[in-house]
């Protein structure tokens, strides 16, 4: 199979970037995206070119590192990563767009990668509970019942790759974050930092400079994982609840009179 | 990648050690956008403050924070988006009372007229007359100022999360959900109107009068740019409610998959009445389908008999 790519090609955070066009030819169509990438980037070796910057670690769509907005679609045309995106997916000999995850909060690093560690850091926000190192509770006493246990489960398994950042019209964080809150704030071990944790993760998102979110729903469509908008209810649910939560204060004092 | 760090266990206390009382400068790659009086960290660095930072955070109030928060902001925008939609649904069922007729002059002319009068005597003798009316006109105008002035808010802070230029692929996003941002403004304006209008019977193109409200309707409706108008107001209206009524158990985190069918098609519906309700006027008038007033500046005189 050919194709022409339009790859988006940028130095530095700050250079200005740019399309760049690139042909590639003879490509397996069993090959992956990344695949394809990497004999072009191999043919870029020989010719004494310079490479195109991307991410990738796994390749088996478990890790999340992955992160191309291939036709403006997030990972690529199929709700999948972009390593399991295969070159069969496209009509041989079209022109395909290669972009990055555009969002201000992911500054660029070169070409198609850039730094998501914003998500890492609305992570350390809340994304922790507390283990206390002495005798430990029956576990009969903390029961999950299947429905939480399914809820939950659905939620964690967020691989954290930011495409529902990339695909957000506003730039929101919502359904990422709506996971982490959903995973650890409905789990009785999640119950101390409950509230603190839903405060903190969404001040953490605005201090990146996330958007808000208008219940478009577009993040849930490009999601690898399949996560519902039903994780950005609970946000909005868990952060009602915290905002109104009382700080611990010490207890009042009688004064004589 | 992210997704590991959350199985990170941390031992010991359950809560944070109060924030250290120190000063601590911003750093030279730390810039800060005073947008609406909170920081942003656009310089990404920003364990550098955690001391100033978290000072601020429990400095304010909860309602303070919550104003402050894109999550806060747009509940507030849900929150005075329901004062607003019970608004519209009871002004449009009072409309309705339009479609009683002209009534006698002998008893006073329309049912509408003395709606309108009710609504003014509202609370008298208890208080004076249109105390309670005012009283319910302020808390729409705070409302509606609130709901804009969120909205507008967010809208900018949306913008500034994305690179200018690169605007996201449409993916499914519901045609009303994607004409908020058109359908919002047009009802500003159209308040803005309606109340020029009807209420303060400044735009006197058709005679108009005080308290005659079945008279004003009438001779605005004789004309076909008011009906045009209103019927397009009206379903300018439709489509901001169809999304905005989902769109506000969202946002107050009370929709479930359970639940989701349910009140999508809810809001499709009460879109739907709402509509068809105010459209039964200026159609029922445009027709003819309703009598002449019998009272007020539109009334045939004598002569005209
Ligand atoms: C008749 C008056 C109005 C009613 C009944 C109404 C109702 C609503 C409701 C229920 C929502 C959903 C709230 C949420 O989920 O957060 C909403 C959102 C919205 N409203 Fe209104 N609204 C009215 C007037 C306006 C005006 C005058 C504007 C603009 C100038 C406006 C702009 C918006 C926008 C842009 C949104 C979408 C917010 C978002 O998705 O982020 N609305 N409205
Ligand atoms: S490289 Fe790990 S998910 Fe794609």
């Amino acid at each position: 199979m050919n194709f022409q790519l339009e790859i988006w090609r940028q130095d530095s955070r700050d250079a200005p970037g740019h399309f760049e066009t690139k042909h590639v030819e003879d490509v397996d169509p069993e090959a992956s995206f990344l695949e394809m990438l990497d004999t072009l980037n191999e043919d870029l070796v020989a010719k004494g070119g310079r490479t195109v910057a991307f991410d990738s670690d796994c390749r088996e769509g478990i890790c999340g590192t992955c992160a191309l907005t291939i036709n403006g679609m997030p990972h690529g045309p199929n709700q999948v990563t972009t390593c399991q995106t295969y070159m069969r997916d496209f009509e041989d000999g079209s022109t395909i767009t290669v972009e990055p995850f555009r969002n201000n909060a992911f500054p660029a690093v070169r070409d198609l990668a850039v730094d998501r560690s914003a998500l890492d850091r609305i992570i350390q926000a809340g994304g922790y509970v507390s283990v206390t190192t002495g005798p430990q509770p029956d576990p009969n006493s903390q029961p999950v019942t299947p429905e939480v246990h399914q809820t939950v489960m659905d939620a964690a398994i967020c691989i954290g790759c930011g495409a529902c950042v990339a695909a957000c019209p506003n730039g929101a964080a919502m359904l990422f974050t709506g996971a982490k809150v959903t995973h650890l704030n409905n789990l009785p071990q999640g119950q101390p930092e409950r509230d603190e944790r839903s405060r903190n993760m969404v001040l953490q998102m605005d201090e990146e400079g996330f958007g808000g979110c208008t219940n478009y729903g577009e993040c849930a469509r490009v999601c690898p994982q399949d996560i519902g908008i039903d994780v950005i209810g609970m946000l909005n649910r868990e952060y009602r609840r915290s905002s109104r939560t009382k700080k611990k204060t010490h207890p009042k004092k009688m004064v004589a009179q | 990648m992210a997704g590991s760090l959350i199985g990170a266990v941390r031992c010991g206390a359950a809560s944070d050690p109060p924030p250290r009382a120190s000063i601590s400068y911003v750093t030279p790659d730390t810039e800060y956008r005073q947008g609406d009086n909170r920081l942003w960290g656009v310089g990404r660095n920003i364990d550098v403050d955690v001391a100033t930072r978290e000072l601020r955070r429990r400095r304010r109030t909860w309602i303070g924070e919550a104003w402050d928060s894109n999550v806060g902001k747009k509940l507030a925008v849900a929150l005075t988006g329901i004062v607003l939609v019970g608004y519209v649904v009871l002004h449009m069922i009072g409309n309705l009372t339009a479609l009683l007729g002209a009534g006698e002059a002998a008893t006073g002319g329309a049912q509408i007229d003395d709606y309108g009068h009710w609504l003014r005597e509202f609370g008298t003798p208890l208080l004076p007359a249109e105390t309670f009316l005012w009283a319910v006109r302020i808390f729409l105008l705070a409302s509606l100022v609130v709901h804009v002035v969120g909205v507008y808010q967010l809208t900018m802070r949306n913008r500034a999360a994305r690179p200018a230029g690169f605007p996201a692929k449409r993916i499914g996003r519901s045609w009303s959900a994607r004409t908020m941002r058109l359908t919002g403004p047009l009802l500003l304006a159209f308040i803005v109107f309606h109340i020029l209008h009807f209420t303060l019977l400044a735009v006197d193109v058709t005679p108009l009068a005080h308290g005659e409200i079945y008279s004003n309707v009438y001779g605005a409706f004789q004309k076909w740019y008011f009906v045009v108008l209103y019927l397009a107001a009206v379903a300018a209206l439709g489509y901001h409610l169809r999304h905005g009524v989902w769109s506000l158990f969202q946002t107050l985190g009370l929709d479930t998959p359970a639940r989701n069918a349910y009140l999508r098609h809810g809001s499709t519906a009460l879109a739907v009445f709402v509509v068809v309700g105010f459209w039964m006027v200026p159609i029922s008038f445009a027709t003819g389908a309703l009598p002449e007033p019998v009272t007020g500046p539109n009334a045939p005189t004598e002569v005209s008999k």
